[in-house]
């Protein structure tokens, strides 16, 4: 008798965090939901492909040259799910010539609004109407803007192929684990926000404590 | 050298009379714990009862054991066994952690639960009026010489004897030479123990025996282990050390 | 070093556990003034047959949870393994935690707690209960010892870590050399009462026995800390790297997995040696518990844990911990109190008191977890031993009480 007591002790204890938990809106680190980009398997090498002759910039933008000699831009895997589901609100139109470092996109996870900046120095050729808010399930395949670039090939040694650019994404999930785990929002908070949307998708987003998209951008999205 | 003493109890001799009973009582200080003394149990004021079973009468007592369970494992050595053979207690030395309570084969010690100073509590031979040359107070008032005390040997010698004359009046075996290694209390009986209430089935070894086949293996385990433990540091080091270097040359 | 100003109004804001702990601790005290003035009698509900209770019984769970200190330490330092550095540092508070609640609960059981140094000059070698002692006395030494670099690198008094750094290796050797003698010492407690343990638990091998569950119960008890670590100190001021770190996790659980087949496998050989497999066919209450030791605590975890993908999935990982740990539990109170019980002919059940002093030194024990943590680089990355980073809150900021 006295080991079922103890045992149901354990347990009701544990059963009436969960409670609390729940309570409080908040989920308990062994349920939470789970966000394909810390999945074990995908530091697995096999499973974690990244497409043939693509070039990744540390602003989570990839590049591949076309046939005509235009550079096609897009944002790459990590920066489509970093912190949520990213919609690209805004794109440089056609015909503006951007220099290295000036926004390319405008996009955001939920409520936090990030920028990402061109790689390289071009003049917007065209722009892909299909990207701009809308889920975009492979981000490879959907290209952004076309530049027709002056400088691609200079900068070719800043960018990112093969090898080196997956062991740097998995860097860089690496560092956004922990990114996550000073910035996103403290708890007692995170239970207003996460769900005042009322539209609770089953990507979960994470709201961040002020300031921290900047952070953010500082971190993840500068050249 | 005091000789080894000990009490031999013969449950066909034993009237029921009670006076064992009173006379420990009396001779320990204790206050009165039942009004009916067949009907009172071992506790912190009772080291000696009597049992009734139908019209048979048994004594149940500390049976001051060779090698005292209790005292090999009380961790401050508060049980120790005198030179006469009796098992007692020392409550200043005794820390309370009952160890002794739960490792007795007879489940003979009793504790004062009641005080905020509890000392264990049971039977200690009288050792205070042994050293003072009486014999037990048990022993001493007993109207009928159920309850003997003597040497050793002498005991062993009588209870052997009992036996042998009276084969019929005995069963043909003296509980407490052997059970738990043995001890300084023999009993006999007209009829098997565990009728009696005497736990039967005892390991006829000591019960420190028990602990210690474990705790022989201590020095090697040590020993061993510390070897053991040395050796894979220095190996995994040496491994690690040598795949670095391997790295090293590789990445020249 | 300041002491920085207490955030009153941070500490008063109420929260469902801050007052559970409030109340439990109020309580406790409560408890521990009556055991202390009137007596173990009259607080608890042990009796001459029912000697050890539910504090020597918690006595053995927390002893057997904190087996990681020295696992961890021996993965990392002896068998260089140093992916699993980071787990080192809360595994050793965890075990240095978990003895000083098993050593206050020892003091509070004991009936003349005044009396508690004695075994410090008065010896009796024989006594297993000795040897527990002066392990435990030792091993929190060693516990100390392992944990100090941490204390002096906060204060930047680097003279004593060097030192202590050169006879690390040899202090965890020792460490886990005293770990084996008392955690397998404890199985060896019973070894003097084959008459009176009930068969199904009772075996020469106890020690082994207790000695193998410990291990894989330990490392499961820090899975399981990672866990409440990640729930109840992520995000909150002053912590940093508490998120659950599942690669190394996932590889302990491995270690888990290993040590209960073995655990196993030992009790199926001790069982048909000695002939006991018969007694599993006797409907008992002992026997009911024995299967629901044996199932919750080592078939379901084995048959979780064997699949590579469930070890790595974040809630099989915590139910797995769950189950191993209850299964640590029933076992350690089967041996100490169910299997006894038929022998003391009573049945026993802990009184309000003894639960209610029980529940507030684990609390106690939580908090000191918390307060340590949090003004000590406790968790670390792996890089940290080798590369001290200066960004690390804990190691400069001023301590705090809260």
């Amino acid at each position: 008798m006295v080991a079922i007591f103890v045992l149901t002790a354990f347990l009701f204890f544990i059963l009436v965090d969960l409670v609390v938990l729940k309570f409080q809106g908040k989920y308990h680190p062994a349920f939470e939901p789970t966000f394909s980009q810390f999945d074990l398997s995908m530091f697995e090498k096999n499973r974690f492909v990244i497409p043939q002759n693509t070039l990744f910039s540390k602003g989570h933008t990839w590049l591949k040259e076309d046939e005509n000699g235009l550079v096609n831009i897009g944002i790459d895997e990590f920066g489509m799910t970093a912190l949520g589901m990213l919609t690209i609100s805004n794109c440089a139109l056609a015909g503006k010539t951007l220099k290295r470092g000036d926004i390319l996109f405008e996009g955001n996870y939920g409520n936090n609004k990030v920028k990402f900046l061109s790689p390289i120095s071009g003049t917007v050729q065209s722009v892909n109407p299909d990207i701009l808010s809308k889920n975009i399930s492979d981000p490879y395949k959907n290209w952004g803007v076309q530049l027709l670039s002056k400088d691609f090939s200079e900068n070719r040694d800043k960018f990112f192929s093969g090898n080196d650019a997956v062991n740097w994404i998995k860097k860089e999930y690496i560092k956004l684990k922990s990114f996550l785990d000073t910035h996103a929002l403290k708890p007692e908070l995170a239970g207003e926000t996460m769900f005042d949307g009322g539209t609770l998708s089953n990507d979960m987003l994470y709201s961040l404590v002020d300031k921290s998209t900047s952070d953010f951008e500082k971190e993840f999205l500068s050249l | 050298m005091l000789k080894e003493k000990g009490i031999l109890f013969d449950v066909t001799l034993c009237i029921g009379c009670g006076s064992c009973y009173d006379a420990c009582k009396e001779a320990n200080n204790l206050p009165k714990t039942s009004e009916d003394f067949l009907k009172d149990h071992l506790s912190d004021n009772t080291f000696n009862v009597i049992e009734q079973y139908d019209d048979l009468y048994a004594r149940k007592m500390c049976m001051h054991c060779n090698e005292p369970a209790c005292e090999s494992v009380c961790l401050v050595g508060a049980i120790t066994k005198t030179s006469t053979g009796a098992v007692v207690y020392d409550a200043d030395k005794c820390i309370g952690c009952r160890y002794c309570m739960q490792a007795c084969p007879h489940k003979i010690p009793r504790y004062e639960w009641g005080t905020t100073t509890p000392r264990i509590r049971k039977c200690n031979m009288c050792a205070e009026r042994v050293s003072n040359g009486l014999i037990p107070a048990c022993a001493e008032s007993c109207p009928n010489e159920a309850t003997l005390y003597g040497d050793m040997d002498q005991l062993i010698a009588i209870a052997k004897r009992r036996l042998q004359e009276n084969p019929d009046k005995y069963y043909q075996h003296i509980y407490g030479l052997e059970e738990a290694g043995g001890g300084h209390v023999l009993v006999l009986s007209p009829v098997p123990f565990e009728q009696l209430g005497y736990i039967p089935e005892l390991p006829k070894e000591s019960m420190p025996e028990f602990t210690k086949r474990a705790m022989e293996k201590i020095p090697s385990v040590v020993v061993g282990g510390g070897i053991f433990l040395g050796g894979m540091y220095w190996l995994t080091k040496r491994k690690n050390q040598i795949a670095k270097e391997e790295r090293s040359k590789n990445e020249n | 070093m300041k002491i920085k100003n207490i955030n009153v109004s941070e500490i008063l804001k109420p929260t469902f556990w801050k007052i559970t702990s409030v109340i439990i601790v109020i309580v406790g005290l409560f408890s521990t003034y009556f055991r202390f003035t009137q007596g173990l009698g009259a607080t608890t509900n042990l009796q001459d047959t029912v000697p050890w209770g539910l504090w020597i019984g918690f006595d053995f769970i927390g002893v057997g949870l904190a087996a990681a200190g020295f696992t961890i330490a021996a993965t990392v330092h002896i068998f260089n393994m140093h992916k699993y550095e980071p787990l080192v540092r809360p595994a050793i508070l965890t075990a240095f935690l978990g003895y000083s609640v098993v050593v206050c609960l020892l003091v509070v059981d004991l009936g003349r707690p005044e009396h508690f140094y004695h075994p410090l000059y008065m010896w009796n070698i024989h006594s297993v209960m000795f040897e527990i002692t002066w392990c435990l006395i030792c091993y929190s030494t060693v516990l100390l010892l392992e944990f100090a670099p941490v204390v002096l690198e906060k204060f930047n008094i680097k003279a004593p870590i060097k030192i202590l750094k050169a006879i690390s290796i040899p202090v965890v050797i020792i460490g886990v050399l005293f770990s084996t003698l008392h955690q397998s010492s404890f199985g060896s407690l019973y070894l003097i009462v084959p008459g009176k343990l009930h068969p199904l638990w009772y075996s020469s091998l106890l020690p082994v026995h207790f000695y193998v569950s410990c291990i894989a119960a330990g490392l499961s008890m820090i899975i399981f800390e990672s866990f409440l670590i990640a729930r109840g100190l992520t995000k909150e001021e002053g912590f940093q790297n508490t998120g659950l770190k599942m690669n190394i996790l996932s590889g302990a659980a491995f270690a888990v997995l290993i040590a209960l087949i073995a655990g196993l496998l030992l009790k199926i050989y001790d069982f048909i040696d000695s002939g006991k497999l018969y007694l599993l066919t006797i409907p008992s209450t002992e026997t009911y518990l024995f299967y629901l030791e044996i199932l919750l605590g080592t078939i379901a975890p084995i048959y979780l844990l064997s699949h590579k993908k469930l070890r790595e999935n974040k809630k099989w990982l915590y139910i797995t911990s769950i189950c191993v740990i209850s299964g640590l539990i029933l076992n350690r109170i089967n041996v100490s109190i169910t299997g006894l019980a038929a022998s003391s002919g009573v049945s026993y059940f802990p009184s309000f008191d003894e639960i209610s002093i029980t529940l507030m030194l684990i609390v106690l024990a939580i908090f000191a977890f918390r307060l340590v943590a949090k003004n000590f680089a406790v968790f670390i990355t792996e890089e940290h031993e080798h590369s001290v980073s200066e960004k690390d809150i804990a190691k400069t900021k001023p301590i705090t009480i809260s």
